[in-house]
């Protein structure tokens, strides 16, 4: 064995005891997990898209077994890189009498929704995800629940978003544009 | 202290309060509130702006819960429904009316107010007072009668739960003695 041969040797020995010998600490360096699609059609294209805050131009109720319903009033609807979603909706008095009357739960007029969304591309719905496992009683079940899926569709800088009931009629139908 | 369980109906389920309700207009009571025990009197100014009677729907929401499920769904109904007004004592922070509604009839006006917080509990913090008696009253209900001449009055019940009767209407339990009399009141477009 010449020198060189010895002092690799050693090396390698001394490598193998310290990889036993120390505890292990965070992986400080980032880990490649391939390529992130971003393209049109993929969650990182949607999530772009619906970032930013949005202006509500109309909603429309459909209680079950009742006539459709026209809200009067303003909404904002803020969408972030972090795929939370806030909505707070501000109701005119009789819009909120209608509402409430249709299952709707809209204390003094106010519908706040927020929290983070999972975006489903192939069936393009938004559904926020609750803690816990919120029974309809606790979320309030009428046509805009927290608990539905917002099934989405775009069109330039409007935004539709539409909750359907278990046999897919739909319940609600609002439409935000960009601001 | 002992608690005046008052026998007073209120108007839910009470057919006879059916169709009677004025004109909902915003209006403004203002008034004294006295409250008298054996070694004194305290008052102060009371206001109440009153912006409409309860919707049907959430009146026959509070009802019905009152009617199957008592207190507890009551005060959930009672905390859903629509803010229709606003009780101010002494000048402080204004306490919601959810609750609101009026019968007219020859002899006057009769209007029944429930707030979803209690507002005030009488000799309840004068020292050694219990404060745990405080539990249970989570409401506060005023009464105002207004006859066919245009003379008011009316009483307030601070702190108080309500219960069915079992006969269609409710009971009253104060956490006072007795009612805070309401004088002077004055009535007002708003």
């Amino acid at each position: 064995m010449t020198v060189n041969r010895v002092w690799k040797a050693a090396a390698v020995a001394l490598a193998l005891v310290g990889a036993v010998a120390c505890a292990a600490s965070e992986r400080q360096r980032p880990v490649s997990m391939g390529p992130v699609a971003t393209g049109a059609g993929t969650t990182a294209a949607a999530r772009k898209f619906l970032e930013g805050r949005w202006i509500l131009e109309s909603m429309v109720v459909n209680p079950p077994g009742g006539k459709p319903i026209t809200m009067k009033g303003t909404g904002v609807l803020t969408y972030d890189d972090f795929g939370n979603m806030e909505m707070n909706v501000k109701a005119d008095e009789a819009s909120s009498d209608l509402l409430r009357a249709g299952g709707v739960v809209i204390p003094d007029g106010v519908i706040n929704t927020s929290g983070r969304t999972a975006i489903d591309v192939p069936n393009k719905t938004l559904t926020y995800i609750l803690e816990g496992q919120a029974s309809a009683m606790k979320t309030g079940g009428g046509p805009l629940s927290p608990n539905r899926p917002r099934h989405w569709e775009v069109a330039r800088d409007v935004l539709t978003l539409t909750t359907k009931d278990e046999s897919g009629a739909v319940l609600s139908t609002s439409r935000w544009k960009r601001n | 202290m002992p608690i005046a369980m008052l026998m007073i109906v209120l108007l839910l389920g009470v057919p006879a309060w059916a169709g009677a309700q004025a004109a909902s207009q915003p209006e403004m009571f203002t008034g004294t509130a006295q409250v008298k025990n054996a070694t004194g009197a305290v008052s102060g100014r009371l206001e109440v702006r009153l912006r409409r009677v309860t919707p049907e729907f959430d009146r026959k929401a509070v009802d019905t819960a009152l009617k199957e499920g008592g207190y507890p769904r009551f005060l959930i109904a009672i905390r859903t429904a629509p803010e229709v007004g606003q009780l101010v004592l002494g000048g402080g922070a204004p306490f919601s009316i959810r609750y609101a509604r009026e019968r007219v009839d020859a002899t006057g006006r009769r209007l029944i107010l429930v707030t979803d917080k209690p507002v005030y509990f009488v000799g309840g913090g004068r020292a050694g007072a219990d404060v745990t008696a405080r539990k249970g009253f989570e409401v506060a209900v005023i009464e105002i009668l207004i006859d066919g001449k245009g003379a008011a009055s009316g009483s307030l019940a601070a702190a108080a739960r309500v219960r069915p009767d079992g006969d269609g209407g409710a009971v009253l339990d104060d956490f006072a003695e007795q009612l805070i009399t309401i004088t002077n009141i004055a009535r007002k477009p708003s």
